[in-house]
């Protein structure tokens, strides 16, 4: 009897602390795909394996930065899975000089450039870029977390995630202005670049 | 020419700290460096601009609905007694013993446990031997690069004079480079460079980009971290791509310089 009872109160309590964050989560998810199917298979994935390991959960205030680092080994797993069906290894670009390199060509207001693009054309734009930028774009900008709660969502140092920012939004503009120039997005290298399909 | 250089490099620096200057995450000091860059860099302040423009434009995105399929989904799991009930864990098999010895004891449990014990001494049994052995034994290139630095310390091999005119991929602050030869890694032709820094002699191996991105956890390490690097007995290998090739750094733990110090 004890134990339904308490099973009952650990189902309440995780549907009182996970239910909040649902519609941001599968917002996150989204913005990591270009098939709704594909995210809402990642956002049931990572509530599964809330539940599961529930009694982990240290910080009840952290419990949305604490979803994110599911949902992002939940993708990490889903992606390595593609990868070793499709048996294509990761291909290494010499993106770092590029990001460094190359400057906006672009001479008008960036600003209005900015507004012009559709909500969509903005989140494929982000899609387009590496998953590493892609993802703390997303994170810090698009769901406003902290360099401090990416650091750990990510496990990598503050530094590294205020690089990759500021290398990500350098190619986002960069993007933008070629899409504006050419009339599209750049295709890229989907299995290496952060697309997910 | 070395003036213009060094500019390059902190201009080049200061570019990775624009979105902590954005996003007001700096120290002041970091913040005041960044600002006396700013006075005189036409193409950061334009950075810094867009960058907030953009950090503006993506917060204010709308959110799309949960659909009301996957609501239901997820108000279900819950109610799963195991969520993954297909794989169960050890500490899982625990609870259910633990449950059984309090109900007096159950067969199926123990026996499926019983299993994992046997697979796990079969696995000590096996791994012990090998002890942490990192994994750059498999890794030809690494392993190549680690025998040569130890072979020339024991050759004497380090009692080399300054070369001037000679440029290693990697500089760093305290870096001079003492020598460079033409060798072999990996099978292909590489160039090695002996380099000063502090009281210790690093190499660096300019590697083609076939050797480097050969072995499949470098590549991973690579694409994930922007570099692989191994220890083995206080030696270290870092190894970076650089354009259509690749670097290895190998020398003392200590005298390897931090990443963000070095310049390609």
């Amino acid at each position: 009897m004890h134990f339904f009872k308490r099973k009952k109160n650990r189902q309440q309590y995780f549907q009182q602390m996970t239910m909040p964050w649902r519609e941001r989560l599968y917002n996150v998810a989204l913005r990591q795909t270009r098939t709704s199917a594909r995210a809402e298979d990642w956002v049931q994935e990572t509530f599964m394996r809330a539940w599961q390991d529930f009694d982990d959960l240290a910080d009840p205030q952290a419990v949305y930065a604490w979803l994110l680092k599911i949902l992002d080994h939940v993708i990490a797993d889903d992606i390595r899975k593609e990868a070793r069906r499709q048996q294509i290894a990761p291909v290494i670009s010499t993106e770092e000089l590029f990001l460094q390199e190359q400057h906006s060509s672009y001479q008008g207001p960036f600003e209005q450039l900015l507004q012009q693009q559709t909500d969509q054309q903005l989140i494929k734009a982000i899609q387009s870029l590496p998953e590493d930028f892609g993802k703390v774009i997303l994170l810090r900008d698009i769901e406003g977390l902290s360099y401090q709660e990416l650091s750990r969502i990510l496990a990598v140092p503050e530094g590294t995630i205020m690089s990759r920012l500021s290398r990500g939004r350098r190619l986002l503009s960069n993007i933008l202005n070629r899409s504006d120039r050419q009339g599209k997005l750049p295709q890229t290298d989907k299995t290496t670049k952060g697309i997910y399909k | 020419m070395s003036d213009n250089r060094n500019l390059k490099a902190l201009h080049l620096e200061i570019q990775n700290l624009l979105a902590g200057y954005v996003d007001d995450s700096l120290s002041e000091t970091e913040k005041y460096i960044v600002e006396a860059h700013l006075a005189g860099c036409l193409t950061c302040r334009m950075d810094v601009e867009r960058q907030q423009q953009i950090s503006q434009r993506l917060n204010h995105l709308p959110l799309s609905r949960l659909p009301a399929h996957l609501q239901q989904k997820l108000d279900r799991i819950p109610e799963q007694p195991l969520p993954m009930s297909g794989k169960k864990t050890v500490r899982d098999h625990w609870k259910v013993l633990r449950n059984g010895f309090n109900k007096r004891i159950q067969i199926k449990p123990l026996i499926t446990l019983s299993g994992w014990a046997v697979a796990l001494i079969l696995m000590l049994v096996l791994l012990l031997p090998l002890k942490p052995s990192d994994n750059q034994q498999t890794i030809p290139m690494v392993a190549q690069v680690l025998a040569e630095y130890q072979s020339a310390g024991i050759s004497g091999q380090f009692n080399l004079h300054s070369k001037v005119g000679v440029n290693a991929p990697a500089s760093w602050p305290d870096a001079r480079v003492l020598a460079s030869w033409e060798t072999s890694i990996g099978g292909a032709p590489a160039t090695a460079y002996a380099v000063r820094t502090g009281n210790h002699i690093v190499f660096q191996y300019a590697v083609t980009e076939k050797v480097f991105f050969r072995n499949p956890v470098v590549r991973m390490k690579v694409a994930k971290e922007g570099r692989y690097q191994a220890k083995e007995n206080g030696l270290m290998v870092v190894a970076l791509p650089v354009k259509k090739a690749g670097l290895l750094i190998v020398g003392p733990e200590k005298a390897i310089p931090e990443i963000k110090s070095i310049s390609l």
